[in-house]
């Protein structure tokens, strides 16, 4: 990622990155109250930027034709990640790098509360705009197909973020590409990692929310890895209640006694896991990772309770479509058909916690 | 009308034989007509069914087992309980998992954040804690609307406040304190190792809620407001304090089982208590209690947590996905009904 930047004064990017994760707190906190006042201006900005746009797109132009790397042009971010959620913060804050870096602006059009439909229509509002490229999550592929080879159609490059389209290539939506996470892959990668520390007899995913698609793809991922091995693998779907998934998981392991690997899908069930294993006396015995990040997972890891988790680096996520997009409008650069752009998974142990607990603390993961 | 309005009073007469009576009709009216007669029967079979279940034989009456069980139990039953009151006074309360979320988050947030010690922590905690029940109770009480309906209201506000508050990040408490050791010790060593403290609590509040309700006044005006608000008005019977009160009960409750796990876990994730309205709802109905009011029981509702807690622990240690563990208790919500409703019709009437 380093190369990809301009060299900077590495104190005043220091400086800047520990500003903005004070920020971003704040911003989080004032959420609280303010979730609708947050997105109103969202809204208004949405509307109003019809006006502006136009001009930003001559600027676009200009620039172009002069070939020059200012570009001024204008994108919009469409996703499900409402304001106060962490994940998503990091997401933006990519967001704001790109648009420094390549002097474009980035309408954030966020979906507070999940409902298609709702989603549908901020996708339309922002289609109407008529910006110079639009990044969106595909949250439900039938209900965007439409509206997303409209604009494709009238010449809105489009870039899938997050959530791609899972249909094969001949019938998916003809978007650039696909930026985000693969979490099967990110499954298959947790196995690989856990079966460095020795072999797995019989392993365990814990999933806490049970006909979740992505964290089923996860478990689904870890069971084919470790099975090509010989392994067994349960999947133990828990309660989200804590001391209800926590007694649960010290049944199961009551009952399994030869349990030597858990995978827990998020970090509730990993760090319940442990508990359950602190209280059977079993810490340490039994080679636990989990997905996603905290501050307390790293903790774990450093500690050596926890043998890794997965990052998918949504930074990039919020980052790259601004990167690709100003690319392809300037030059007309693509990548090759078919070839999505995986920000994840990426492994986190213990030879790399502690770089990735300082991009925690400064609100790059 | 006239006859449906009598009809609950005759059937709270018949369910409280026990009123200032000896111990032999306390007794018989336990095996006869109590509500929560079905519950101890269900959880008796219940038990011994997955005894034999669970494959090998030591699982599910084993030391771990049964801690886990209790765990449960104690938690889920402390806030069924007080709900179970509320419903047998008349009225719901939904936002019992936020408030059990929000107010055991802000011990470790105050802590964390403006570096509060525990025990004034926990001490605004409660504070908080007293301030929704009350403000549950006054929207209900003042503007009439269906507490159904208000503290649906206050389940996604309370929610939603947490969410905003933590930005959907966990708050860590690493502290050695005696206030943790009051609600979530873990026995360490003898006959009981591996339990926790908060099955004592459990019982304590199991004895002190139904010697309310069974031995003093204020239990007699939470049948009374709950059977027939006007009848209980015109014999004098201050409805709106028994409400108020009832809601401030189940916020403190929530509190209590909430901080029992910021004990057990130091740590608390925002979406913490999620679901357990319904859990709690569930185990007060299978423990006997009427949705509509006037009738109900706290050691039943206790029964009905432990019911929920066995099968969640049972279908594990019998190797059954516990993707089925949903299809269980709505079964067992529905057969409890029905159970209650026999026995409840054999019921001697007076």
């Amino acid at each position: 990622m380093s190369e990809n930047h301009e060299p900077q004064d590495p104190d005043a990017a220091i400086e800047a990155a520990l500003e903005r994760a004070v920020s971003r707190r704040t911003l989080l906190r004032g959420a609280a109250l303010g979730s609708a006042a947050l997105a109103t201006p969202a809204l208004l900005a949405g509307c109003d930027v019809g006006g502006d746009d136009n001009g930003n797109k001559e600027a676009a132009n200009t620039a172009a034709q002069a070939g020059t790397a200012k570009s001024g042009l204008t994108f919009y971010s469409v996703t499900h990640g409402e304001s106060g959620n962490v994940f998503w913060a990091i997401y933006r804050n990519g967001i704001r790098d790109a648009e420094k870096k390549y002097g474009a602006t980035v309408k954030d059009l966020p979906l507070e509360n999940f409902a298609v439909g709702a989603y549908v229509d901020l996708l339309n509002q922002a289609i109407a705009a008529k910006p110079d490229g639009i990044y969106a999550t595909i949250l439900d592929q039938n209900a965007v197909d439409k509206p997303l080879r409209d604009a494709i159609a009238s010449g809105i490059p489009v870039i899938a973020v997050n959530v791609p389209d899972t249909r094969p290539l001949a019938q998916r939506i003809p978007y650039m590409f696909y930026v985000g996470g693969d979490e099967e892959g990110g499954g298959r990668l947790t196995a690989q990692r856990q079966l460095k520390e020795g072999a797995v007899k019989h392993a365990v995913c814990i999933i806490h929310e049970p006909g979740h698609t992505g964290l089923e793809a996860r478990c689904r991922g870890y069971t084919a890895e470790l099975r090509k091995g010989g392994a067994k693998v349960d999947k133990l779907p828990s309660s989200k209640d804590a001391t209800q998934a926590t007694e649960q998981i010290k049944g199961f392991l009551q009952k399994n006694t030869d349990i030597d690997a858990i995978f827990g899908v998020g970090p509730q069930p990993a760090t319940f896991a442990l508990t359950a294993l602190d209280e059977l006396g079993k810490k340490g015995q039994v080679k636990v990772s989990a997905y996603d990040m905290t501050e307390d997972l790293l903790t774990e890891i450093n500690g050596g309770n926890l043998v890794s988790t997965i990052d998918q680096q949504q930074y990039l996520q919020g980052y790259e479509p601004v990167h690709w997009l100003t690319l392809n409008i300037q030059h007309g650069f693509v990548l090759a058909p078919g070839v999505d752009m995986l920000t994840g998974p990426a492994l986190v142990d213990k030879s790399n916690a502690d770089k990735v607990a300082e991009g925690v603390k400064a609100g790059f993961r | 009308m006239a006859l449906d309005e009598q009809a609950p009073l005759a059937e709270r007469e018949a369910a409280r034989p026990a009123r200032g009576g000896r111990w032999w009709t306390a007794t018989r009216g336990l095996l006869t007509g109590r509500p929560e007669t079905g519950a101890l029967f269900g959880a008796a079979v219940m038990f011994v069914i997955f005894a034999f279940i669970a494959p090998s034989s030591d699982t599910f009456t084993s030391r771990i087992a049964l801690s886990g069980l209790l765990s449960i139990t104690a938690e889920l039953g402390i806030v069924a309980m007080a709900v179970t009151l509320l419903m047998i006074a008349g009225h719901f309360d939904l936002s019992v998992g936020s408030v059990l979320g929000f107010s055991s988050f802000i011990v470790p947030y105050l802590m964390l954040e403006y570096g509060y010690s525990i025990w004034v922590a926990a001490l605004i905690a409660v504070g908080v804690a007293i301030s929704i029940g009350l403000i549950n109770g006054m929207l209900v009480v003042t503007t009439r609307i269906p507490s159904f309906i208000v503290t649906l209201g206050t389940l996604l506000i309370w929610r939603g406040v947490l969410l905003g508050i933590s930005g959907g990040e966990p708050a860590h408490v690493e502290q050695e304190s005696i206030l943790f050791k009051i609600f979530s010790y873990r026995i360490e060593s003898g006959p009981f190792r591996g339990y926790q403290v908060s099955v004592l609590w459990f019982i304590g509040v199991m004895v002190v809620l139904t010697f309310v309700l069974l031995r003093t006044r204020f239990g007699n005006w939470i049948f009374a407001s709950g059977g027939n608000e006007r009848s209980a008005r015109s014999m004098g019977v201050p409805a709106d304090r028994v409400w108020l009160v009832l809601f401030v009960l189940t916020a403190i409750a929530a509190f209590l089982s909430g901080l029992i796990q910021v004990g057990r876990f130091n740590v608390v994730e925002a979406t913490r208590g999620q679901g357990y309205e319904l859990q709690a709802i569930a185990a007060a109905v299978i423990g006997g209690a009427r949705l509509n009011g006037g009738y109900g029981s706290v050691v039943g509702a206790g029964l009905g947590a432990l019911m929920i807690a066995m099968i969640q622990q049972g279908l594990v240690l019998s190797g059954i996905a516990s993707y089925w563990l949903q299809v269980a208790v709505g079964a067992l919500i529905i057969g409890a009904v029905i159970v209650n409703q026999v026995l409840g019709r054999s019921r001697p009437q007076i």
